[in-house]
């Protein structure tokens, strides 16, 4: 703590004693800490909160819920389904937080009482706090798909859209189809996790396809108009790396799915498939629907952008792929790492007494490999807008690569080297 | 309003002898605002500076090809980032990255850098 911090502190400590009987507002320590803060979902959004709020104030309490022992990266997951990396590459355990100082409970959130300010875990734990924060990503939603409401059939068509098991299985599905296939990817419309993810997933597969089943044939049904990101790019990567391996088809809603014949059942025709990858409709994860979060068209959850603080529940900030998102935000661990750190240093300034940071700057990085090693980025800088209050990309700033290349591929690898310790170091 | 009573006492009180400890109280007291203002500034460096490290890692400590920031002297900071900006040095994104910044926020995160430690040793 430096010595500004200590002598705040200290004057703080005496202001709440003084100010109470004269009815002022001030910060309330607990438990012989600055603060208690319940943190939903070990993602990159709450990961990087518990982390930076430990960083910054080893005098908050922090505690993490997340079900999984180890994180799994969504970015640069498509790489598993070439062949070029293993799952392992991209898992890492929770033991850096807990170095910090972060409570880490391996149970599953299932409710929130906004009221008395307490989350209860399924264990039956309840756990009181000060600020909650939630960071749930996102709920994939079969409502519309009803061929894929069971979930076992998901184990025939997988999402593959949280990094896993699932990324497992569809490359084994890829592995284990013949030479002459057709694997069939399904795009919903946007907003959903990671807009460039399809396309490269679509690279992805066509590289294994190219080196191992030269016959085989990579299909991407978008729900959308065109391509949602680096649109320019993964078109000359596709004409240029995958003639004849990769066909788009753009407004090609899904309607629905026939899981015994893998069959994809789309507005206007139907496609079948040897593999069928179907990423579903999206929106924000189930804990945030539940504690009263969501706020905007029945699917993600409305915040402050100086704080994260929920438009809805006071004490609670909501982070990551679940925020209605601000002009130009993706939905991207990126970015749920820049809420993350915003969000811990607003809760570290109002658990204070202070005013929180009124001019908060963010950046988003993303890298999609359009083979084993090329990459194609897309960057972007934001900064709050006081008369919109929201967060707007500054403009004249950020842009995408000027065409694939090998020196990015090798930032890319670093950049998840950086972000993974960014995260959970 | 406070009353002057409330005042004195606090002047009084053992615990607000220090002036700068009076005019925190007496923000508090009035404006429901940080009593800190140094605090507040110096934490905006590391605040924005958390813009950068997602890709040049925690506190600007980067492994692989993403150079370090954590340590760079402030000069040579504030000088890049100016040339990033002006294009007369290319990068793959650091120019894109740059023209979203300005000379405040440019001269903070190279003081926040600078005082970083270095890859290697002991996090602060």
């Amino acid at each position: 703590m430096n010595r500004n911090r200590r002598q705040f502190v200290r004057a703080l400590s005496a202001t709440a004693l003084l100010t109470a009987a004269a009815g002022c507002v001030s910060a309330r320590p607990s438990s012989g800490t600055a603060g208690r803060v319940v943190v939903i979902g070990g993602g990159f959004g709450g990961a990087t909160a518990a982390r930076y709020l430990r960083m910054w104030s080893p005098d908050i309490a922090v505690t993490l819920i997340e079900p999984n022992m180890q994180f799994v990266s969504c970015p640069l997951s498509n790489r598993v389904l070439a062949g070029t990396w293993q799952l392992a590459d991209l898992t890492s355990g929770y033991n850096g937080l807990e170095r910090r100082g972060v409570r880490l409970v391996h149970q599953m959130a299932i409710d929130v009482d906004p009221v008395r300010q307490v989350v209860t875990l399924n264990d039956g734990q309840r756990l009181e706090y000060d600020r909650l924060v939630v960071s749930p990503g996102v709920e994939l939603v079969y409502d519309d798909i009803p061929g894929l409401r069971d979930p076992s059939s998901r184990d025939i068509i997988p999402h593959a859209w949280k990094a896993g098991p699932q990324t497992a299985l569809l490359r084994r599905q890829l592995e284990d189809m013949a030479d002459g296939g057709v694997c069939a990817i399904t795009v919903p419309r946007s907003p959903y996790r990671c807009p460039p993810g399809p396309y490269e997933r679509a690279c992805q597969i066509a590289h294994y396809f190219r080196n191992h089943k030269p016959r085989s044939k990579v299909l991407v049904l978008d729900a959308n108009e065109d391509i949602q990101s680096k649109k320019a790019l993964f078109h000359t990567a596709w004409e240029q790396r995958y003639p004849g391996i990769i066909e788009y088809r753009a407004n090609n809603g899904l309607v629905d799915v026939d899981v015994a014949t893998r069959t994809a059942m789309l507005d206007f025709d139907d496609v079948k498939a040897d593999v069928l990858n179907v990423v579903p409709p999206q929106r924000a994860g189930r804990i945030a629907r539940d504690a009263g979060l969501i706020t905007a068209n029945g699917k993600w959850c409305e915040v402050d952008f100086l704080t994260y603080e929920s438009v809805a529940v006071p004490n609670v900030h909501v982070l990551g792929d679940a925020v209605m998102a601000a002009p130009r935000m993706p939905k991207s661990g990126h970015m749920a790492n820049q809420h993350g750190k915003v969000c811990a240093a607003a809760i570290i300034e109002l658990l204070h007494g202070n005013q929180p940071e009124q001019s908060p700057l963010i950046t988003n990085t993303c890298y999609s490999f359009v083979s084993d090693r090329d990459v194609i980025h897309v960057a972007s800088v934001h900064g709050y807008d006081r008369e919109l209050r929201t967060m707007v990309p500054i403009e004249g700033a950020g842009g995408l690569s000027e065409a694939a290349n090998e020196a990015e591929g090798a930032i890319a690898e670093a950049w998840g080297t950086n972000i993974w310790n960014d995260v959970l170091g | 309003m406070m009353k002057p009573g409330i005042v004195n006492a606090l002047i009084l009180s053992p615990v607000v002898r220090r002036p700068a400890a009076l005019t925190a109280l007496l923000c508090v007291l009035l404006c429901g605002l940080s009593p800190e203002g140094a605090f507040a500034q110096d934490a905006q460096g590391r605040n924005w500076a958390g813009a950068c490290t997602g890709c040049h890692g925690s506190e600007g400590r980067s492994s692989g090809v993403i150079p370090s920031i954590a340590a760079m002297d402030k000069e040579r900071f504030v000088r890049l980032m100016a040339a990033f900006r002006d294009g007369t040095q290319s990068a793959t994104l650091m120019n894109q990255i740059a023209r979203g910044l300005n000379d405040a926020q440019i001269d903070k995160l190279a003081d926040y850098f600078a005082s970083r430690a270095p890859v290697g040793e002991q996090e602060k």
